[in-house]
């Protein structure tokens, strides 16, 4: 088998937005006992690459950026297990994605979690109206390297300031990186807040988290 | 055809009027000045002393007959492109303006030939945009031939149907000479018309031996015409919206009686343009709300004759790119989209028709666009109505990653890479640009990466030694 071949027939079923064959791509992988780590990499690595292309040309919209991000995800699922077993690292980083307490709008940061798993993160969702401190425990139990934290209203904005005052009474603030989102969010309440950065959509934040991972 | 759709007349109205105008005919006239015309109104019953010909309700009739109800209009490759029958919308250029704002460097200056072919390139690239007349009367080029040159420009840069005003009848077959070249023939291009005629008679009634002439030759070769007289209330038209209608209509019809009578089954619109003339600035404005309220009006009485109808939108009074541009732009493309005029020309002018823009052309296939949209309406169906997949997505979900978002959502939403809709702080990275900096990008996009399939060698040479040899003839 041509394995460069493999690899075009994953990102092929997934910009195709075809489920049922890169679901069966996947599991071929695994019954073939082939380098599971390189097929994350070239042949769903390449899909990633490819959708981000077919965005930014206007040939992919949301709806398929987050379709594609599901059959990704799908794949994963039968992928990670065997990763995992072998002890190898699996994800680019684990994310932390809430609404602020007082907030109950979650779509935008749904789209953002879902974007950050179609690209290797491993998300930790903790749903929409979360207060302050929960944030913080959760993030500290669950040991992730990002916080991701949205808001709509500007009533709510306040509580992003909050995250990160409270964070550096704890002595906590270098042990995350915290990134914000919102319609009224922008570079500068990010920077008034002590935040690392501010997504202006969903494909902006994940090349900002991945950015700041990079940098850390 | 459009599932939105505004009236102005009721049907006693549109009565009212085709009656009037039918009267006014009959019992006041038209002036034609040309002898042959006459004799062949005289012959067909009408009565006519001197340039005056009063034309008896009956003849009127007649020729309504066997005027063809709707037709088809192909282009520069004979594929069917536009149905000129009932409240099909297509959208247009503006033409024929001595000015022309150059859309890289703002200036208003002369139009030249260059910029007939931009504005015919430009045109060919823009979605919203059916039809293209060329934009502007070229000033460095023979008077004489100017029509042969602009035709020429146009041809070669867009593949889309043409609409143009020849200035003289002469002027006119060589258009249609030209056409024919484009088509490989004279039968063709009358089986597959893709060039239209635009001959403007004055108002109020007046019918200038030129403009017959140039009528009569269009009809004469079968090609389709759109005969527009121009009505300004108050001026050259009675004040109220319905006597300047009554008069549209009038010069129309008496248009289409010309045309019949000449060649029975010509095709040709029952059509006009219902101008603004301001009482206070004493010019005549190209985008008042009561210019899109006569020409629906004017179109209603046509399309209850089955005949195809001519709109005038896109326009603007104002000097530049500025927000009376746009409002005045997509105030006319709206209102005349949603009254169903199936050829609406004019996108594109700038200072009361005094000058063509590309700029105003760009923004113009953007709100035709909109206009589009909004046209459509809303399609109410099982699968639309969607009960099911609001049931499964359950309250608090989304609908992203439905495949009902998926299979929908091209189709129903409207997208735009004109107008801007994104973040503040990426609009300010970007340069912080306007709509009118935007469009200017655009063109320039436009410009360097549109690509009009070419015409072979042969025709190109066929259209240049045409030219050539009319000229030669006139020295």
């Amino acid at each position: 088998m041509n394995i460069d071949q493999f690899y075009e027939d994953i990102c092929k079923a997934i910009v195709e937005l075809e489920e049922d064959k890169a679901v069966a791509l996947a599991q071929q992988a695994i019954d073939e006992d082939m380098d599971i780590l390189e097929v994350i990499e070239k042949g769903f690595g390449m899909a990633i690459n490819k959708m981000g292309q077919m965005f930014e040309s206007g040939e992919f919209f949301l709806p398929e950026l987050m379709l594609g991000g599901n059959i990704v995800q799908a794949a994963m699922n039968i992928l990670l297990p065997r990763l995992k077993a072998q002890g190898t690292a699996t994800t680019l980083g684990k994310v932390l994605m809430a609404t602020i307490e007082g907030d109950i709008h979650s779509i935008g940061k749904n789209i953002v979690a879902t974007m950050l798993s179609a690209n290797g993160f491993e998300v930790v969702d903790l749903g929409a109206d979360v207060p302050v401190e929960k944030i913080i425990d959760e993030a500290v139990a669950q040991d992730v390297n990002v916080i991701g934290v949205s808001a709509l209203l500007t009533t709510t904005m306040t509580g992003q300031k909050k995250l990160v005052d409270m964070l550096v009474e704890r002595g906590l603030r270098d042990r995350f990186k915290i990134v914000i989102g919102g319609a009224a969010v922008n570079a500068d309440w990010a920077s008034h807040c002590g935040a690392d950065g501010f997504g202006e959509n969903a494909i902006d934040a994940v090349r900002l988290i991945k950015n700041l991972l990079a940098g850390a | 055809m459009a599932r939105i759709q505004f009236r102005v007349l009721d049907e006693d109205g549109v009565d009212s009027i085709l009656n009037a105008a039918k009267d006014v005919l009959e019992n006041g006239g038209c002036n034609v000045m040309h002898p042959a015309a006459l004799e062949l109104l005289e012959n067909a019953g009408a009565i006519v002393e001197g340039d005056r010909a009063k034309l008896p309700r009956n003849l009127v009739e007649r020729c309504i007959e066997t005027a063809p109800k709707g037709f088809s209009i192909y282009d520069r490759s004979g594929n069917k492109a536009m149905d000129l029958t009932g409240t099909n919308v297509y959208y247009g250029t503006s033409t024929a303006s001595p000015k022309t704002r150059d859309p890289f460097t703002g200036e208003i200056r002369e139009t030249w030939i260059s910029d007939i072919s931009m504005g015919a390139r430009i045109a060919d690239a823009l979605p919203n945009i059916d039809y293209v007349m060329p934009m502007g009367t070229a000033q460095d080029v023979p008077a004489a031939s100017e029509e042969m040159h602009e035709f020429q420009a146009t041809v070669t840069n867009t593949t889309k149907p043409i609409v143009f005003i020849g200035y003289n009848a002469r002027g006119v077959r060589s258009v249609f000479d030209m056409a024919a070249i484009v088509a490989g023939g004279t039968e063709e291009l009358r089986n597959r018309p893709f060039v239209i005629s635009y001959p403007e008679p004055i108002s109020p009634l007046v019918f200038p031996g030129e403009v017959v002439e140039k009528m009569l030759v269009a009809a004469e070769l079968g090609m389709p015409q759109v005969p527009g007289t121009t009505v300004q209330p108050g001026t050259t038209s009675p004040v109220t919206l319905a006597g300047a209608v009554v008069q549209l209509i009038a010069e129309g019809l008496v248009s289409i009686v010309l045309i019949q009578l000449a060649n029975p089954g010509a095709p040709c619109f029952l059509s006009g343009n219902l101008n603004i003339f301001d009482m206070n600035t004493t010019l005549m404005s190209i985008a008042a709300p009561e210019m899109s309220l006569g020409i629906a009006a004017q179109a209603e009485v046509a399309r209850s004759l089955g005949l195809p109808t001519w709109g005038l939108a896109g326009s603007t009074d104002s000097k530049v790119l500025d927000a009376q541009a746009g409002i005045e732009s997509a105030f006319s493309i709206l209102a005349q989209g949603m009254a169903g005029l199936n050829l609406i020309h004019d996108l594109g002018y700038l200072d009361m028709a005094m000058v063509c823009s590309i700029e105003m052309l760009v923004m113009g296939n953007e709100v035709a666009g909109m206009a589009r949209h909004l046209l459509k309406g809303i399609e109410v169906n099982d699968d639309t109505l969607a009960r099911d997949v609001i049931k499964s997505i359950g309250p608090g979900g989304n609908y992203l990653k439905s495949p009902h978002t998926r299979a929908h959502y091209r189709n129903e939403l409207w997208f735009t890479d004109l107008f801007t809709r994104v973040h503040y702080n990426r609009w300010k990275h970007e340069g912080a640009l306007d709509l009118a900096a935007r469009i200017r990008d655009k063109i320039k996009e436009i410009d360097a990466s549109h690509v009009v399939p070419a015409l072979s060698d042969e025709i190109l040479d066929k259209l240049q030694s045409f030219i050539e040899e009319k000229e030669s003839n006139m020295a």
